[in-house]
């Protein structure tokens, strides 16, 4: 029984180590992905693949971008489309160099970042169903 | 409830005639300085006796001591909402700018009251740069200018 109690925790010990050396390799590369980009994450609540992805979206279409002045409306536009195509409705986007905001978001659809010298805020709401009395 | 989509961008705002206050406050300022004259005219050995009696009616023109400050010029840029409720973002947002300077306490006062008023959930930005693509329910939307700052209202979820 002793011998089978140390080899029990021998292997819960070896998993634990497995699990955070695992998180701190994914840390390390979110770190360097954003870096990369030159992406500051303010206030995050959204699983990391869609924060990628609107990382990955404002950074392509700001690179797309010939002139050096900032599109908000169309930055706002193509982050909303595509959040709602591939997340469901309903998205939010608000991009600019200087606002305040307060809104009330779906658990696990906010993100508030910087790209460069411009901040982008994306969040999602419930949607409900048409009334149809 | 139906939702619909709206956009809008942040433009220069038109310029705008002067405030109807301000227009007023000029027109009784000339009032008093005919008033002012025709006493002069009419004793001119007692100008003495003038200079009083302008003193004392030159607050009564006036609503208090102190000229009004000039309102804030307001310009709806975009609205889907009744004029009612239009008028009562503009006045929140009034109180709330006089009230906080930072603009996301702004923001906050202007969705609670909202939130209270007309049930949940209304969002708010407040701002002198930025752009928007929002999804909002019908009749419950509006964006305006409050001078320079910008206040976008609209209810979703």
């Amino acid at each position: 029984m002793e011998g089978a109690q140390e080899e029990l925790e021998r292997r819960s010990k070896f998993l634990k180590s497995l699990i955070q050396k695992k998180k701190t390799i994914e840390q390390q590369e979110q770190h360097d992905h954003l870096q990369h980009n030159n992406v500051r994450v303010r206030a995050c609540d959204m699983p990391l693949p869609l924060q990628n992805r609107a990382f990955r979206c404002a950074r392509d279409l700001l690179d797309s971008m010939p002139s050096k002045k900032l599109d908000s409306k169309r930055l706002a536009l193509t982050l909303k489309k595509e959040f709602d195509t591939s997340y469901g409705p309903a998205w939010h986007c608000i991009v600019g160099t200087s606002f305040g905001s307060y809104v009330t978001h779906s658990f696990g659809g906010f993100v508030y970042f910087s790209i460069d010298k411009v901040y982008v805020l994306l969040f999602k709401t419930a949607v409900e169903p048409l009334d149809h009395s | 409830m139906l939702l619909r989509r709206r956009r809008f961008d942040k433009t220069t705002p038109l310029a705008t005639a002067l405030p109807q206050k301000l227009t007023h406050h000029q027109s009784s300022f000339r009032e008093t300085e005919r008033k002012m004259s025709e006493d002069a005219k009419k004793n001119i050995a007692g100008a003495l006796t003038a200079r009083p009696n302008s003193d004392d009616q030159k607050p009564s023109p006036l609503p208090s001591p102190a000229p009004a400050v000039p309102p804030k010029k307001v310009i709806i840029k975009s609205a889907d909402m009744i004029p009612d409720m239009q008028k009562e973002a503009v006045d929140i947002a009034v109180a709330a700018f006089e009230k906080y300077n930072v603009e996301k306490d702004v923001a906050e006062q202007i969705k609670k009251e909202f939130d209270k008023r007309h049930g949940p959930t209304w969002h708010c930005i407040v701002g002198r740069n930025f752009g928007s693509y929002v999804t909002h329910e019908t009749n419950h939307f509006v964006y305006f200018y409050l001078d320079q700052k910008a206040v976008l209202l609209f209810k979703s979820g």
